[in-house]
């Protein structure tokens, strides 16, 4: 069967277009889940996610899943080897730029959800929207990576972020657990506690 | 301020939408009847940031209990069951972990939220659109102030059910998608679809008894306003570590839950990660001469948990 891995990967560029992003999402199947799974896992190699992803051998890893790759349509020849390399390199720049794109303009044209801070909030409110903007900034660096990184409880400003003891995760997802659990059952939130979990319990599976 | 501004959006949509135009509150009531009663299967993407994983999703309802099974179709097994009181989670070195929840006789913030949404969100119709094939409605979630996130919403004309669904922080940046592909109305699950796989070992998060547990109290000092405390229990892992005592606090629709478990001493890495909308904040306290582990975990903007977390306080009840 023929599969249109160009579209695919322009999707996850984020190159697509409304009509073609629409298309894309209609057409998946099972196969392109998969592709888009593998794919996904090289750009974690990639983007020096190693450690999250594929733990023990980096390059063997991405040997691996650039081996697995069909080879993408139109692309042959000299081009071969590079086209595949394009590919994965391409992937690994949607991680940040494509959730950029798919979470930015195309989707905020009205207002923000900025909220007036007077009524709810004593006086701290003002403070506490400022560091709300800090983090929001923050919160654009990978989730890849952020899923690794603790910050000191100190306080200082220059604090350099810093690994998580590893022994710590099984505490760790108990409580995430309990608190999916409790949310699920107690939250407006749908199914996003449960799909929340899932994927970090993959995540921390794949370490 | 910002509920005129809202009620200028519903005005200015009005035109765009939705053939029935149904107001929010009611599509929200929908929704909330819809996931819980229909039976259906699907897949969906989950995104975390710039992190894509795929879902399979099937729900029923089997004799009255709800049944859930949500499987992680790429990279290694994951899955999370819901099995009427019982929640298990397969994890992907095979193992799995139960926890029964007996207690269903709270109403449920979300049984609530069908019924009031809280004061501290606007929400309104702003919209129609498609997901998975489907003409949808699309909503917004918008807090009033900044110490929760907002949601955008996109729900199934035909069934109600939500189809698509963000967590967005205060510039409007998406922190998490849930993202239908397919979906099947008509899947005729039945309960050979929710049977537990075989593992190499199961643990479970066992509840302890109040007695032993009503001598450690958490003492909110500051919660951001809505936000109440809602539920306490106190679990343990069985026989590997000592029960942790945990409270959950929600405004209707955001959560966070605050753990509390003794340690041996004060030299335990305090610190905060986060990962999409979920802060974990550690942070070490000191009460009755024993040293304690207090852990945050929720989907509340950080400065919030972190203020939260420096008010939080802990009382040691002196045995009768």
């Amino acid at each position: 069967m023929s599969r249109n891995y160009e579209a695919l990967s322009a999707f996850l560029d984020g190159e697509t277009n409304d009509f073609e992003t629409r298309r894309v999402l209609r057409d998946l199947d099972r196969d392109d889940l998969e592709t888009l799974g593998r794919w996904q896992q090289v750009s974690d190699v990639m983007h020096g996610h190693a450690g999250m992803a594929v733990p023990v051998s980096f390059n063997a890893g991405l040997a691996r899943a650039l081996a697995a790759e069909p080879k993408p349509a139109r692309r042959s020849g000299v081009m071969h080897g590079f086209a595949r390399v394009a590919v994965a390199a391409s992937v690994a720049a949607v991680t940040v730029i494509g959730w950029q794109y798919w979470g930015g303009p195309a989707d905020t044209g009205a207002a923000p959800v900025v909220a007036s801070t007077d009524a709810a909030n004593d006086g701290v409110a003002g403070e506490a929207s400022m560091t709300a903007t800090v983090a929001a900034q923050r919160l654009t660096r990978p989730f890849g990576e952020t899923s690794l990184v603790a910050q000191s409880a100190q306080r200082a400003a220059t604090a350099e972020p810093r690994a998580v003891a590893s022994g710590e995760q099984p505490r760790v997802n108990a409580m995430l657990l309990r608190h999916s659990e409790f949310t699920a059952r107690h939250s407006g939130q749908g199914m996003m506690p449960y799909a929340r979990l899932v994927s970090m319990d993959a995540r921390n599976g794949a370490r | 301020m910002m509920r005129i501004l809202a009620l200028g959006l519903t005005l200015t949509a009005a035109p765009l939408a939705i053939a029935d135009s149904l107001p929010a509150q009611t599509l929200l009531e929908r929704m909330t009847e819809a996931t819980q009663e229909l039976d259906y299967q699907g897949r969906f993407l989950y995104q975390l940031g710039g992190e894509v994983s795929t879902m399979e999703i099937r729900h029923a309802v089997i004799d009255g209990e709800q049944y859930q099974r949500f499987t992680h179709l790429d990279g290694r097994l994951v899955e999370v069951l819901r099995l009427g009181d019982e929640l298990v989670c397969l994890h992907p070195n095979g193992t799995l972990t139960r926890i029964e929840d007996p207690d269903q006789n709270l109403l449920s913030f979300r049984q609530r939220l069908s019924s009031r949404i809280p004061e501290q969100y606007n929400v309104l119709v702003d919209g129609d659109g498609r997901v998975a094939g489907r003409p949808t409605t699309r909503m917004r979630v918008a807090p009033l102030d900044n110490h929760r996130y907002g949601y955008r919403l996109w729900l199934d004309n035909d069934s109600h059910l939500l189809l698509k669904s963000e967590m967005v922080d205060a510039s409007g940046l998406a922190l998490e998608r849930v993202e239908f592909v397919t979906l099947d109305l008509e899947p005729g699950l039945d309960e050979s679809d929710f049977e537990l796989p075989r593992v190499i070992a199961e643990r479970a998060l066992e509840t302890v008894p109040a007695s032993r547990s009503d001598r450690i109290h958490l003492e909110a000092g500051w919660l951001p306003r809505g936000f109440h405390a809602a539920e306490g229990d106190w679990r343990r892992v069985t026989a590997e570590r000592r029960p942790v005592a945990a409270q959950s606090y929600s405004d209707g629709l955001a959560t966070f839950t605050v753990f509390v478990e003794p340690v041996a001493s004060a030299d335990i890495e305090e610190g905060v990660s986060r990962i999409g909308p979920t802060v974990a904040i550690s942070r070490v306290a000191a009460a009755d001469e024993r040293t304690y582990l207090l852990t945050l975990v929720g989907e509340i903007p950080q400065p919030t948990a972190e203020r939260v977390m420096e008010a939080l306080g802990v009382k040691v009840s002196t045995r009768p």
